[in-house]
């Protein structure tokens, strides 16, 4: 026995452990990455359980959202925004618009309602909901927003409730009254989803409000209409029900029974008071923007299909017709890269479908790399995973870049090499689980959606 | 209690022992608290009792697994790097006290050498149990530490404790 060691390696880890208290005060592990890197860990194995080994995940580094503008949007008036006024918009305006008077008795968010009145459920400040939204958008036509419900700690652990699968509800208000809005599901969705239980998080929700007055009950207001120019405030609120801090409370039970049974009471979650314009006046609502129909043979296979492996044959774009309605647009910043080095690139997956697609990705977009047409390399990678889900509106787009590594087959994962030097096709692909609502009806799979391939020489 | 409680709770009261745990591996501080933060995060992404001792000696192993890992697979370059021999005098752990010379001695060693020698003389493991721990056998162990020998007198002066031959394959009595 060597006591010398041993008592030195105690006293040495005895020493580093009273410095490491005194240094770091207790920050200095960081817990809620931990926690969230381990939640999303313990998901993913689920996922991992249907799906085989088939992915090896890349690091998504602060993922960014955007909305595709509306066709209409993408066709600006000749007339620079800057040199526009907002019209004029009394209540009732030149084009005989009425819109909802206030009713005080409404709880705040519906049709009619006062800004100023409380919502069904008390506000809770501690949860909260962020809204991102454009400043001004033309009469006839859609509000673009991105919203994320911001739930909170519990003793340093997420509280674990329920939430409409419909998101938030978005009230448009007119001089402090509610005169269009609802939530990005037309009110077709009602069912509740769990938040920081099983499935972590809340998505992010990408959508459209249609700016058209809401329907108040009134036959004298006119419902349906578009609103008329003017200055507005977009507000967003919605109830949850949190019922504990254990992700497991929403294993044994559907989350519809844990509300009805027990004793949580609902809070309000509300975003802030969001101030656009609307230009000019429109007499009927513009189309809403293209989508295509979506096959429903595609729908009822939830297992993600099987990863393309090296020797197989590079697959070409996929048809959003067959693959849930989703396209997936990659632009690398550059067709020239050095051996290892990584190709940044640009990434939107994009809903083209008529219906929401709930999209859940376990890792993000990755390129198969081939020559003379078999797969030879990818950019799949054993680091760690990030996890990423957005509810996505017609024409709503994810915003996926980031950049990855071209690594040669057999390679990819523990000990990354990279590829000879010469020009190889290269396609992008990501693969999705998605939950779709059509008619009221919830369909799910999992789609693998590829790009166009193209040319990428490796120096 | 969920299993977000008790990671919070085992960091709060453990955390910094953990670290320290991980510094006899790993030689630098950082390199410790990542390596602590993912043997958590690795701990808790399956499910597990719920006993905190059992969760603390679990976190220990996948610590060490991680390291060793880290150093077989190279599948991370920096957390290799900084897994390697550094000197210790950049460490503020290693700069207090007379200690650093065990701090610095050990920097000399392989993972594996190194990682025999913290089961055996803090862990307190027996041969069989370091061989069974490491998926080594017993003869594998020794000769691993018969290494960490040669390697540490220069540094330490003679250590006939280490010499393969007295090797015991019982406890030593040490703490654990």
């Amino acid at each position: 026995m060597n006591r010398d060691l041993q008592n030195a390696l105690h006293e040495l880890a005895d020493r580093v452990e009273s410095s490491h208290v005194e240094t770091t005060r207790g920050a200095g592990l960081p817990l809620p990455t931990i926690t969230a890197r381990a939640r999303r860990n313990r998901h993913r194995r689920t996922l991992v359980s249907l799906v085989g080994a088939a992915a090896a995940v890349v690091l998504v580094g602060g993922a960014a959202y955007a909305v595709l503008p509306d066709e209409q949007q993408a066709n600006p008036p000749a007339v620079s925004p800057t040199l526009r006024t907002p019209t004029p918009s009394p209540t009732t305006s030149t084009a005989a618009v009425v819109l909802p008077t206030g009713n005080p008795a409404l709880p705040f968010g519906a049709c009619g309602s006062l800004a100023a009145t409380a919502p069904e459920a008390p506000v809770d400040p501690d949860y909260s909901i962020e809204v991102t939204s454009p400043s001004t958008v033309d009469a006839g036509g859609g509000l673009t927003v991105t919203a994320r419900v911001e739930t909170p700690l519990q003793n340093g652990v997420h509280v674990v409730g329920a939430a409409p699968g419909a998101g938030p509800t978005f009230a448009v208000t007119k001089d402090g009254v509610v005169v269009a809005g609802g939530d990005l599901y037309d009110g077709t969705r009602t069912d509740l989803v769990s938040f920081e239980g099983v499935q972590g998080p809340l998505p992010v929700y990408l959508g459209r409000i249609s700016l058209e007055v809401c329907d108040a009950g009134n036959s004298a207001v006119s419902t349906g209409r578009p609103l008329p120019g003017g200055a507005y405030e977009l507000h967003s609120l919605v109830q949850l029900t949190p019922i504990g801090v254990d992700p497991s409370i929403v294993e044994d039970g559907t989350v519809e029974d844990l509300v009805a049974h027990g004793d949580a009471q609902p809070v309000t979650a509300v975003g802030p008071a969001i101030p656009f314009t609307i230009f000019g006046d429109a007499q009927a609502m513009s189309a809403r923007p293209g989508s295509i129909p979506v096959g429903t043979g595609i729908f009822g296979d939830r297992l993600m299909p099987e990863p393309l492996t090296c020797g197989d044959a590079l697959p070409g774009p996929s048809d959003p017709g067959t693959v849930a309605g989703l396209s997936l647009d990659v632009e690398p910043s550059t067709l020239s890269v050095l051996a290892g080095e990584p190709l940044p690139y640009a990434a939107g997956l994009t809903n083209r479908g008529a219906a929401r697609a709930g999209t859940d990705l376990q890792h993000p977009p990755y390129f198969l790399v081939a020559d003379g047409g078999t797969i030879v390399g990818s950019t799949r990678s054993d680091a760690a995973s990030a996890r990423t889900r957005a509810d996505l509106g017609t024409r709503s787009t994810l915003d996926l870049s980031d950049s990855a590594v071209l690594t040669r087959c057999g390679t990819a994962g523990n000990d990354p090499a990279p590829l000879a030097r010469g020009t190889y096709t290269v396609v992008p692909v990501v693969d999705v689980a998605v939950d779709l609502f059509v008619d009221g009806v919830h369909h799910s799979t999992s789609v693998s959606v590829t790009d166009l391939p193209v040319q990428v020489t490796i120096s | 209690m969920s299993w977000e409680s008790e990671l919070g709770a085992l960091v709060a009261t453990r955390g910094s022992a953990l670290v320290a745990y991980a510094y006899l591996l790993t030689g630098d501080g950082h390199a410790a608290e990542d390596l602590v933060q993912e043997g958590l995060v690795n701990a808790y992404s399956r499910r597990r009792p719920r006993d905190v001792q059992w969760v603390e000696a679990y976190v220990r192993r996948v610590i060490l697994n991680t390291y060793l890992d880290a150093y077989r697979s190279r599948k991370r370059l920096a957390s290799v790097t900084h897994l390697l021999a550094q000197d210790p005098s950049a460490d503020a752990h290693a700069q207090a006290g007379d200690r650093a010379d065990v701090a610095r001695a050990l920097t000399v060693l392989t993972p594996r050498e190194r990682a025999c020698v913290v089961l055996r003389f803090y862990d307190d493991l027996t041969l069989p149990e370091i061989g069974h721990r490491l998926g080594i056998s017993d003869g594998a162990v020794k000769r691993y530490l018969s290494d960490a020998r040669r390697k540490l007198e220069p540094e330490l002066g003679p250590q006939p404790g280490l010499t393969t031959e007295d090797l015991s394959t019982i406890a030593t009595g040490g703490r654990s």
